[in-house]
């Protein structure tokens, strides 16, 4: 809770700064897939950022935040099919277009499965956890598979990017600034939140429940406030993705595409919100990488990932910041 | 009502407890009284059932009969949490601080306990002045001022036990339940926790466990003495140490 070394500081200023040049850079040296690249990057580490949340501050191993991301991926797949189909959603509302209105409402339906599942979910701690919250995600998994009118496994194609307030989301650079935004603007806004008192309460309850309760805290409402802000922004994560690709699909929910989440944030570093950016920038350039070198790419991945998480404890931003061992 | 009626009306009391767990009789009938500005202290060998008397009165276990009272109301159905806003604060035997906060920042923890405003999302708690000069003087009062900013785990033993004690003040309680506030501690810790302690009686309606008898001979005004979760005495320590019960049942070793 004190403030990071200079060295991790200035790290993260080279980093973000490295991200916001990259489009002219990907420009000048002609390669415009990288751009591309990095914005997944950018939308991963939102999405493990806002797992970090929960995982880092509040000792919550979520193993579900997929379904979180899908769900906010569909909200914005199945809002435009309706708009491109002119089929009504739901009281004559042909769905929408406009990002003003799909995003929130994404971070809104995320928010409220988050709330449903948190309920029920955080009744049990540790295995019990990991497994229920694995669990909801399978069940929202296949009720998407099964839903053929939103393309079952095959997914569903967006006709046309959102619009935010009238503006096409099409340029491809414009979309990846704007995407590094609601990063900077959701790290800044977590940052304050772990420093609050709410903040205390939720790290609190982490290192000692017991004594919490002797304090006269309950941490039940902390904790379910904090699992639907991460879902919420989770499910904005998702929304980005769907603009991204152009594309929805039950892969977004799978479990191990919540696993992905969680070696990101183990990578990048637990209890860091920063750290998140770290692993998802890291772990695709590990990818890329590998992919380039040998076809068999996932089997070499594997193993470095296992060897990361284990000796670098406060992944990569821990091992910046000289808090390798905590935890 | 005459003072020594007003006297008698007892801040925190216990009536008849039970609690069985399987075919142990962990408390068996055990009634408690304590009184603003009294330490009553409770002693037993190990396994009489302290600890599980605690965790009752603390709200942390239900009893399976009796009643538990705070200014004469019942309070028997109320969790540890709920007893801890009416004023029962509670120190645990085993160290039981935030290890990744400083110690101004545990404190702090313990004070918005009081304020009942936690859902405050983006104003920062540790220059949050409400907070953090009630934590301090909390820190004063049990000699750690200079501590504040230090990481926990930089403290020694004898100093995270002044924390919990800390932290346990800072929720302004007007009941204490002391789980053996020195266990660990070396001779001077423990002169320094005891003459704290000495400090503080005035104030608050004191429970204490604990082994060391030295200090339970000093501090108590009130002795019991818990054998098989049932009090075979109770009374001025004095009495206490000379009854034959207790002589032969416990005392025999130490005397």
């Amino acid at each position: 809770m004190t403030s990071a070394p200079l060295r991790a500081r200035l790290a993260t200023v080279v980093l973000l700064a490295g991200l916001a040049l990259l489009p002219p850079v990907a420009a000048m040296i002609g390669d415009p897939y990288l751009v591309t690249l990095a914005n997944r990057a950018v939308i991963y580490g939102l999405a493990a950022m806002a797992l970090d949340l929960i995982m880092g501050y509040g000792r919550l191993v979520s193993f579900g935040h997929a379904a979180f991301f899908g769900l906010g991926a569909y909200t914005v797949g199945i809002l435009s099919t309706h708009v491109m189909q002119g089929i009504p959603l739901a009281f004559g509302w042909n769905g929408s277009n406009e990002a003003l209105i799909a995003w929130p409402l994404a971070m809104a339906v995320s928010a409220a499965y988050a709330a449903f599942v948190g309920v029920i979910s955080l009744r049990t701690s540790g295995v019990y956890f990991i497994m229920i919250t694995l669990a909801f995600a399978q069940m929202v998994y296949y009720l998407f598979v099964s839903l053929p009118a939103y393309g079952g496994q095959d997914g569903l194609s967006l006709w046309l990017r959102n619009t935010a307030a009238g503006v096409a989301l099409d340029d491809r650079t414009g979309f990846y600034y704007l995407c590094l935004g609601v990063l900077v603007a959701v790290w800044a806004l977590l940052t304050r939140m772990v420093n609050s008192r709410f903040g205390r309460v939720l790290q609190g309850c982490r290192e000692n429940e017991r004594r919490m309760r002797a304090l006269g805290f309950r941490p039940m409402p902390y904790r379910l406030t904090a699992f639907v802000i991460s879902g919420a922004l989770t499910g904005l994560a998702g929304a980005l993705v769907a603009n991204h690709q152009e594309f929805v699909s039950p892969a977004l929910m799978t479990w191990s595409q919540s696993g992905q989440f969680m070696v990101i944030v183990l990578l990048g570093g637990l209890a860091s919100l920063v750290g998140p950016i770290y692993g998802a920038v890291a772990l695709l350039v590990l990818e890329e990488t590998l992919v380039s070198v040998t076809q068999h790419w996932q089997l070499v991945l594997g193993p470095v990932l296992v060897l990361a998480v284990l000796f670098f404890r406060g992944g990569l931003y821990g091992a910046l910041s000289g808090r390798g061992g905590r935890q | 009502m005459t003072e020594a009626q007003a006297a008698a009306v007892p801040t925190f009391e216990a009536r008849a407890l039970y609690k069985r767990f399987g075919g142990l009789q962990a408390t068996d009938g055990l009634s408690l009284a304590l009184e603003r500005g009294r330490v009553h202290a409770l002693i037993g060998p190990n396994g009489a059932g302290k600890t599980t008397a605690l965790a009752q009165l603390s709200g942390e276990l239900r009893p399976d009969e009796g009643s538990i009272h705070l200014d004469g109301r019942d309070v028997t159905a109320l969790d540890m949490p709920a007893r801890a806003r009416l004023g029962i604060a509670r120190s645990f035997q085993i160290t039981a601080v935030f290890e990744s906060f400083t110690v101004r920042e545990n404190v702090a923890l313990a004070v918005q306990s009081r304020a009942r405003h936690h859902f405050h999302f983006f104003g920062n708690a540790a220059r949050d002045r409400r907070l953090t000069d009630t934590a301090d003087a909390a820190l004063e009062q049990v000699g750690l001022a200079d501590a504040g900013g230090h990481r926990v785990a930089a403290l020694a033993h004898g100093q995270k036990r002044q924390l919990e004690i800390a932290m346990a003040l800072a929720t302004e309680p007007q009941v204490l339940l002391l789980d053996e506030p020195m266990a660990g501690m070396g001779a001077a810790e423990s002169e320094v926790v005891a003459s704290l302690l000495e400090r503080l009686r005035a104030r608050y309606a004191v429970l204490l466990i604990e082994h060391d008898m030295d200090v339970v001979f000093r501090l108590a005004d009130t002795l019991s003495v818990l054998v098989g979760g049932r009090l075979i005495a109770s009374g001025p320590p004095g009495e206490v140490r000379d009854d034959p019960d207790v002589q032969a049942a416990y005392l025999q070793e130490s005397f």
